[in-house]
């Protein structure tokens, strides 16, 4: 509702630029579901979290598998939100040489997932608690 | 590292890193490489590289893409007027090169300009006939067991007149009738009147002929109207209105005189066609309607050929029984596909070939070639002179693609430039050019320069992709240090795109020049081979009118033995010309529908005509003087011709070719033995073989001589022959011309050089050849601008080099081998190329000669020496230059 009203008033605007990108950008900053599976899985991977890493934890936790381009574009997405920062890490000769990028969470990406968890939490604590039905 | 540790697909690897971009490419090859290993370690090989492609492919996503570099960035309106700016001074600058450069494009962009005139002009026949998908010719194709075998361009059956009421497929059917020459008088004007044909009222239904003036829906319903064109017009009444007018005009096979009154004037034809109509002229009478007639179709909307084809073919069984179409193919001819791909017999007109057509689409993209292969070679040398410029430019932070875009910049504008030049070259050259081979331009100048233009541009931009893609590239310091050294590459080690392009750039050469110099070969021989008959000082006239003709006795008896006349013959068919007429010779003992009997020639000459034609009797006499010309009985409708035929007394000479046709093995055997002629209802009677002629060529030498029998009837002599001897030509053709007037006041006098008529029968082959002359010209121009700019390059880089050999003491002439050695290398390769290739095409050429040279080594000889010759001169000259310079002065530089 709050998004919808804002990007109102821009319209409005005349040096808003009024190409839906703006408007998805926003609605980008939310954290989707896949990603939220990401970014905690950077955090439990720590400073060794980087795409392959990642691909064999999620497997590991999961139990699925899934492809590294999957990992790649959410992990580039979640930087591009400020939710992950990088830095290029060491190469070693079991990847060719090449060096890998390190991914790390920010601490903004570290308070989304906390109030995520808490409304989850919340949420779940509101549920009435399951009784066993009688049959009187 | 392991250095036996397999690699990953390498295409795979390529590919990828084609897609990345540079920013993640390490990260992301690293994350492929490593899971690649991985999967190496836990399987096989080949799952591992499945599975890497597997990635790469399932990477290829927006994240990994290439970021487009925005537009702004490198196209800029200040550096392109820049750009612009540094183009102009480089040209002052290098100005032999440039100006080189753009005369060899500018060529090259005119010669492909007039071939593809001449491209459109050929495939664009029958074009402004709106209704030419739908319009068929019927063609007869005849065979007998006796080995006649003539596929006729027109039908000389006349039930097809029935055709459109029969066949519904079938909307119009029209007859074009030229069985006769007419003859046109107006006042006291006397005109022989050629592209003249009877044809149907409503041929204007079918052709598209645009009337001036008239009515297309009436002209020609009513008999004794006739419709000329404009040009027609123009000669009958220079100084008035035309339509309306009477005139007069008589046949060809009496003397009677019809008065025809003009009810339509028609717009001139384009050239593009093979139907050319000066004049069209209704029927008389239903009876005319009939004979050979050159027949057009046309059909309905989506009727199909085929179904057509079957309803004909029914049609004429349901007259003439189950055997009417023995040894008889009705061909259906397409007609856009008439010129090119018919040439039947008794054409109209002589008809294009499409082998020529496909050759000189070859020759274009040749030309094309070698011009886009110079232009490469000038501007990667002008560039590689400008290697300072370009490192002080990427120095300063030039992008590849900025650079990329400079240079094809000036690569376009230079071609654009060279397309202008060229295109004022070929509008020059038109003129000349369409008139010596009969071209009209017949695109609309818009098409050609847009087409132009755009050419040029695509032209600009693959010639100046590969110095751009070099220069680019160049190692920066390498560049800033020095001039690289310009030469072709020492030994054939390795493949050099440089020396590939100039290679190429030979082979076409030779191939065009080889070519043409064997074409000419071929085309000497066609004109100056010994005939067998002498062709020199003899006047034909052609196909006279029938009064004529019967008067030939007195024509011959008034001119012979007076001064200046060697002697008068005639004879049935002119030399030159194909004989049109045969029949079944047969021998004593043979029935007349013998199937072994062979089919025959016939030549209806005068007694004379060996004599004045230089032929050679292989043994015997000519026709005896005995056969007289007796008074020729009137025939009515024909009738009593062939008994006239039949009564006459006969004697025979046969031809070299006919006594073998006979199965006679000497001309000795063949003396005296009896033979007798006939086709269909004319029959000629037994007489004795008096003698036998030796092989003369009567045609064409594209054709085998053919077995040809001579008699005697006056009935048939229809060409006069005159011989005259060299001295006072203009009074004897006088006096030729005063005795006709005398005895045939009403025709025109017209007369042809027999010699004339021979080389006419090579017009096209003469056009063709002109055409291939002044191309592989244009080649060798292109080719040498091209050697000439690359020799002068690569000696200017290679100045020091000279000069420190020199001063070690070596000779102009070892420096001048120094040089010349790679490209000779070059040369030889590129003939071991083109010389097959042209043996090739040309021996392919040459079938179509029943009569033809050998392909003579010497040409290529001559072809090779020339290049030789030509490449060292230039080597020698511009090394004297260099040589003329004192070293020091070279060397104080350093």
């Amino acid at each position: 509702m709050v998004i919808i009203l804002l990007t109102k008033v821009k319209l409005l605007d005349p040096s808003f630029s009024i190409f839906l990108t703006n408007v998805t950008k926003m609605e980008n900053l939310k954290l989707g579901n896949f990603e939220e599976l990401v970014l905690l899985l950077v955090g439990v991977l720590c400073d060794k979290a980087y795409s392959v890493t990642i691909v064999e934890e999620y497997k590991k936790q999961t139990g699925k598998s899934i492809n590294i381009s999957a990992i790649h574009t959410v992990l580039y997405r979640l930087e591009d939100k400020g939710f992950l920062e990088s830095r290029l890490g060491e190469a070693g000769d079991y990847r060719g040489g090449k060096r890998k990028r390190l991914f790390s969470i920010t601490p903004y990406g570290r308070k989304a997932l906390d109030e995520l968890a808490e409304l989850r939490e919340q949420l779940r604590r509101q549920i009435p608690p399951l009784t066993i039905a009688t049959q009187n | 590292m392991n250095p036996n540790r397999p690699e990953p697909p390498k295409w795979a690897l390529r590919f990828f890193r084609w897609y990345c971009r540079g920013d993640r490419q390490e990260e992301l090859e690293g994350d492929l490489l490593e899971m690649f290993y991985a999967s190496l370690n836990a399987r096989n090989l080949t799952i591992a590289n499945l599975l890497f492609w597997y990635n790469v492919m399932r990477c290829f996503r927006g994240y990994a893409w290439r970021k487009e570099v925005s537009g702004g960035r490198f196209w800029n309106y200040s550096i392109f007027i820049n750009s612009l700016k540094v183009i102009r001074r480089n040209f002052k600058h290098h100005r032999l090169f440039s100006l080189l450069n753009i005369s060899g494009l500018a060529i090259g962009f005119a010669a492909v300009l007039l071939i593809v005139i001449y491209l459109h002009f050929e495939t664009s026949f029958e074009n402004f006939h709106g209704k030419s998908e739908r319009i068929y010719r019927l063609t007869v194709h005849y065979t007998s067991p006796n080995g006649y075998d003539t596929h006729f361009a027109r039908v000389d059956a006349d039930w097809i007149n029935d055709i459109p009421n029969s066949i519904p497929e079938v909307e119009h059917l029209i007859r074009f009738q030229n069985q006769e020459t007419r003859y046109v008088q107006i006042g006291e004007h006397k005109f022989r009147q050629e592209n003249a044909f009877s044809t149907d009222g409503n041929v204007f239904d079918v052709f598209d002929f645009e009337l001036l003036s008239g009515d297309p829906k009436s002209a020609l319903r009513l008999p004794y109207s006739v419709v000329i064109s404009e040009a027609l017009a123009e000669k009958y009444f220079p100084d008035g209105n035309a339509m309306g007018e009477e005139i007069a005009i008589t046949g060809f096979w009496s003397s009677e005189e019809n008065r025809y009154q003009i009810t339509g004037i028609m717009k001139s034809l384009p050239a593009n066609t093979h139907l050319p109509v000066d004049m069209l002229l209704s029927f008389q009478n239903e009876e005319e309607r009939s004979w050979w007639a050159y027949t057009y179709l046309l059909f309905q909307e989506g009727a199909d050929l085929a179904t057509v084809q079957s309803k004909l073919e029914a049609m004429a069984i349901k007259r003439y029984g189950s055997n009417a179409l023995e040894g008889t193919d009705y061909v259906f001819q397409p007609l856009s596909d008439i010129h090119l791909h018919s040439d039947l017999a008794r054409e109209i007109r002589a008809n294009g070939s499409i082998l020529y057509v496909r050759v000189f689409s070859i020759v274009a993209m040749l030309i094309l070639i070698l011009v886009t292969v110079n232009f490469m070679n000038l501007s990667s040398a002008l560039f590689m002179a400008r290697a300072r410029e370009i490192g002080v430019r990427k120095v300063l932070g030039a992008a590849r693609r900025q650079l990329i875009f400079y240079s094809l910049t000036e690569s376009v504008l230079f071609s654009l430039i060279a397309a202008t030049i060229g295109g004022g070259l070929a509008f020059l050259l038109f003129p000349s050019f369409g008139e010596m081979i009969g071209v009209q331009n017949l695109l609309y100048p818009g098409t050609l320069v847009i087409g132009l233009a755009a050419s040029a541009i695509c032209t600009g931009l693959v010639a100046g992709v590969y110095p751009a893609v070099v220069l680019s590239s160049l190692n920066l310091v390498k560049s800033m240090r020095n001039i690289t050294t310009f030469s072709l590459g020492k030994t054939s080690s390795q493949f050099n795109l440089k020396r590939g392009l100039i290679t190429l750039q030979f082979a076409i050469s030779i191939l065009l020049i080889a070519s043409a110099l064997i074409a000419r070969d071929q085309f000497l021989y066609l004109n100056e081979k010994n005939l067998g008959i002498e062709r020199e000082q003899v006047l034909a006239m052609t196909d006279v009118p029938d009064e004529v003709k019967d008067k030939f006795k007195l024509f011959k008896d008034q001119l012979s033995g007076q001064a200046g006349i060697a002697g008068v013959t005639a004879s049935l068919e002119v030399p030159s010309r194909e004989i049109r007429d045969g029949g079944v010779v047969t021998s004593e003992g043979m029935e007349e529908n013998d199937e072994s009997a062979p089919s025959m020639d016939i030549q209806v000459i005068d007694h004379d005509y060996l004599e004045v034609m230089g032929i050679s009797l292989a043994a015997g006499e000519p026709l005896p003087e005995s056969l007289t010309y007796l008074p020729i009985p009137e025939f009515l409708n024909g009738d009593g011709v062939s008994e006239y035929l039949i009564n006459q007394r006969r004697a025979y000479l046969l031809n070299e070719t006919a006594m073998r046709a006979m199965g006679w093995e000497s001309p000795e055997e063949t003396l005296g033995k009896s033979i007798a002629w006939s086709q269909g209802e004319y029959k000629l009677a037994r007489g004795p073989v008096v003698g036998v002629i030796k092989d003369y060529h009567q045609e064409t030498l594209k054709n085998k001589i053919d077995p040809i029998v001579f008699v005697f009837e006056p009935l048939w002599l229809r060409n006069f022959l005159v011989k005259v001897e060299t001295n006072h030509m203009e009074s004897t053709l006088e006096l030729i011309e005063d005795n006709w007037n005398q005895l045939f006041p009403q025709y025109p006098f017209e007369y042809h050089f027999v010699d004339d008529l021979y080389a006419k029968l090579y017009q096209n082959e003469r056009k063709q050849l002109q055409l291939l002359y002044l191309l592989s010209g244009l080649a060798m121009v292109i080719a040498f601008i091209g050697l000439f700019g690359l020799i002068v390059y690569s000696l200017k880089t290679r100045t020091r080099e000279v000069a420190i050999r020199r001063v070690l003491g070596a000779s102009f002439i070892s420096v001048v081998k120094l040089i010349s050695r790679e490209y000779l290398m070059v040369l030889i390769v590129s003939g071991a190329v083109a010389i097959p290739l042209s043996y090739f095409f040309i021996s392919r050429w040459l079938e179509g000669f029943a009569y033809r040279v050998d392909v003579s080594p010497m040409s290529y000889m001559i072809t090779l020496g020339f290049i030789g010759l030509v490449l060292l001169s230039t080597i020698a000259l511009q090394t004297l230059k260099g040589v003329k310079t004192n070293p020091a002065d070279i060397l104080k530089d350093e």
